[in-house]
């Protein structure tokens, strides 16, 4: 990979006109505010942390795929992507800033891009679970499976405010677990041809 | 010319069988416009689903919406749409049935469908991308399109079953009818006085408080657990409130008037519960960060709740104030240049600590410049965080001999809730020694360019 992220983050951002590539497939939502939805910006977040749960090098990929898909503009450095997937108002350190929908859709696109690279280990890791569902046992008979959950567990546990009622419902390691399992299933689908699309435009069922 | 496309996945093969669109411009003879039939192979299953166009775009409608269902977790009613002849549903979380209707079932007289798939959700995904690709190759019917809409709120509230939607006002009418039930058999409370004159203005909404909890309390269990809260403990639960909401507030507001909640707390100043105050607060309930900061009681514990009004406005603008007002307002209002208050009436009257013996007011001048001093620089060190307010706060210390802030209170309009972000609080000492020498008190005026000036309330 030559791309070199020791380019200082630009102070000044160029002019929103020029919108990536990746980002036109991706229609506008007529949203009421400035900012997306709360649902929207927990799902982006936690998708992030499930990519980053299935992949050791996922926050350094992030960034690196942001690069590449020509985001730079819109995502600026690495601390406004932290303060932007920091808009999850379940994070400790909940961030008042809005979200929009440029800045929510190169982030889906990031997501969907790691995604499709990790098609192999997601599809492998369903499978193992269903299996592991058929046979009765627990998903801690499969290696990766179980290192998948665990770091899934230790990533939300570490990032998350446990004294939102919405966070205290995962009290125990079986509840993140299902948490986990869910989003990896949502994984699955942003692997798609059409993956991109479909997670973008879900970000907002029934909030229009 | 016959043409055939494949589109091969792991766990689902379709085979489209087309005649070439010669219509068109040339060099697209390799297009395939019109459908003779298509072959949907599933793993397992040893005959293909079949049929033609309406086949094909009822298969690519029921599994797009069944794929944004899973995605969303928003249920999407036309995944099992009457008249398709194509629906899905879920089995179990990880299993999916697709069934396939000769006729399609109208609502009258429900028919059995011809054939049930059961599909993993990996094979289902197969299903989802090999119909994906089929859309997305520009060579194979390209009329057809993926309309990919979200779910609008009417859609969602429309499909909710009839039993979820009344499920909220049923249990609510039930259970205060238990409460009614129950209340009716506890004994009349008996309703503790106030230490203080009654007849204070202000006092009347903490004792009907009490008496309301007393009340609530079952017999036997004490009464004097209800919170009782002096005004400063009121303030500082004011400011945590108003400072969550702060925090959490991300979202623009969508509502063109002010919404009006009854949250209630915990000593910590942790929200616990709230309750819209009108309709119109209910309704944009969501558009408010209130559902975010609810935190959950651990398990068997017993919390005293205190309740706050919080009023947000569409301008963005948050305002906390006790659902039954401060106790008592003693301060004297910051255009009161002129009004001197006696040193009885300057010290906070609470409800539950008793009056401190004072000591005389300190009117050496040399003395009160020397606590004036120290009081600035202990406030000034305190000051870590860079103002959020755009006119200048102004607070009355009370200080003794040895310049410890023994009190402090807000002495203009909204002051209170700038408390945390001026860190002071905690220099407050809890254990004020009674009938201690002198005292002194302070104006300190915080600018918003982070200035303090102090001065003695009454002049040197």
């Amino acid at each position: 990979m030559n791309a070199s992220v020791t380019a200082p983050p630009p102070v000044s951002t160029p002019s929103d006109t020029s919108i990536p590539s990746v980002l036109s497939s991706l229609p506008d939502m007529p949203l009421r505010g400035h900012s997306c939805p709360r649902r929207a910006r927990q799902q982006i977040d936690l998708i992030l942390l499930a990519i980053e749960a299935l992949d050791l090098g996922g926050s350094e990929a992030i960034l690196l795929v942001a690069q590449e898909l020509d985001l730079k503009p819109i995502l600026k450095h690495r601390v406004y992507l932290w303060q932007l997937r920091s808009t999850n108002p379940l994070r400790r350190y909940t961030q008042r800033i809005p979200l929009t929908q440029p800045e929510a859709k190169a982030m889906v696109a990031i997501a969907c891009n790691l995604a499709r690279r990790l098609t192999v280990p997601i599809r492998e890791l369903l499978l193992a679970y269903q299996k592991l569902e058929e046979k009765g046992l627990s998903p801690q008979h499969h290696f990766r499976l179980a290192d998948y959950l665990e770091r899934f567990r230790a990533h939300f546990r570490s990032r998350m405010n446990p004294k939102r009622a919405a966070v205290m419902v995962y009290n125990d390691d079986d509840k993140l677990n299902q948490l986990a399992l869910g989003i990896l299933k949502q994984l699955l689908f942003c692997t798609g041809t059409a993956g991109t699309q479909r997670f973008w435009v879900s970000l907002f069922d029934g909030e229009l | 010319m016959q043409l055939q496309r494949r589109y091969n996945l792991p766990n689902c093969t379709l085979l489209v069988d087309g005649l070439a669109d010669t219509t068109g411009e040339i060099g697209y003879s390799q297009r395939l416009g019109v459908l003779m039939n298509l072959d949907c192979y599933l793993s397992g299953e040893s005959d293909p689903l079949s049929g033609g166009i309406d086949f094909l775009t009822s298969l690519m409608a029921a599994v797009s919406h069944y794929a944004q269902q899973c995605l969303s977790g928003v249920p999407h009613p036309q995944c099992q749409a009457g008249a398709s002849p194509v629906q899905i549903r879920v089995l179990a979380p990880d299993q999916h049935e697709l069934q396939v209707y000769d006729i399609p079932p109208q609502a009258p007289n429900p028919t059995e469908p011809s054939r049930r798939i059961t599909l993993n959700t990996v094979q289902f995904f197969d299903l989802v991308e090999a119909l994906d690709q089929l859309l997305a190759d520009p060579l194979t019917l390209p009329q057809l399109t993926l309309p990919l809409n979200p779910l609008s709120r009417g859609d969602v509230a429309e499909h909710q079953p009839l039993i979820q939607r009344t499920a909220a006002p049923t249990l609510g009418i039930a259970s205060l009818a238990t409460a009614a039930a129950l209340f009716f058999f506890a004994p009349v409370p008996e309703i503790q006085r106030p230490l203080v004159d009654p007849s204070l203005p202000g006092q009347e909404g903490t004792s009907s408080q009490n008496d309301a909890e007393t009340a609530a309390n079952p017999p036997g269990t004490d009464a004097e657990n209800a919170p009782i809260h002096t005004r400063e403990t009121l303030l500082a639960l004011n400011s945590k409130i108003y400072e969550q909401i702060d925090v959490a507030w991300t979202e623009a507001p969508t509502y063109s008037e002010n919404l009006t909640y009854r949250v209630s707390v915990n000593a910590e100043g942790e929200i616990r519960g709230y309750r819209p105050d009108n309709d119109r607060s209910a309704r944009y309930e969501n558009n408010t960060p209130l559902p975010d900061l609810l935190t959950v009681a651990p398990e068997g514990s017993t919390e005293n709740l205190t309740d706050f009004k919080v009023v947000l406005t569409p301008q963005g603008r948050i305002e906390v104030n006790p659902w039954h007002g401060f106790p008592d307002d003693p301060i004297v209002p910051v255009s009161g240049e002129t009004s001197v208050p006696s040193p009885e009436t300057t010290t906070v009257p609470t409800v539950t600590s008793p009056q401190l013996e004072r000591g005389e007011a300190i009117s050496d001048p040399n003395v009160l410049k020397a606590l004036n001093e120290q009081l600035r620089s202990q406030l000034d060190e305190q000051w870590t965080i860079s103002p959020s307010f755009d006119n200048s706060v102004i607070f009355r210390f009370e200080v003794d001999e040895g310049g410890r802030i023994v009190n402090f209170a807000p002495a203009s309009a909204g002051a209170g809730q700038y408390l945390s972000e001026l860190g002071f609080a905690g220099l407050k000492i809890s254990e004020p020694e009674a009938a201690s020498g002198g005292y002194a008190e302070f104006r300190a005026v915080f600018t918003p360019k982070g200035v303090i000036e102090v001065s003695p309330w009454d002049g040197f």
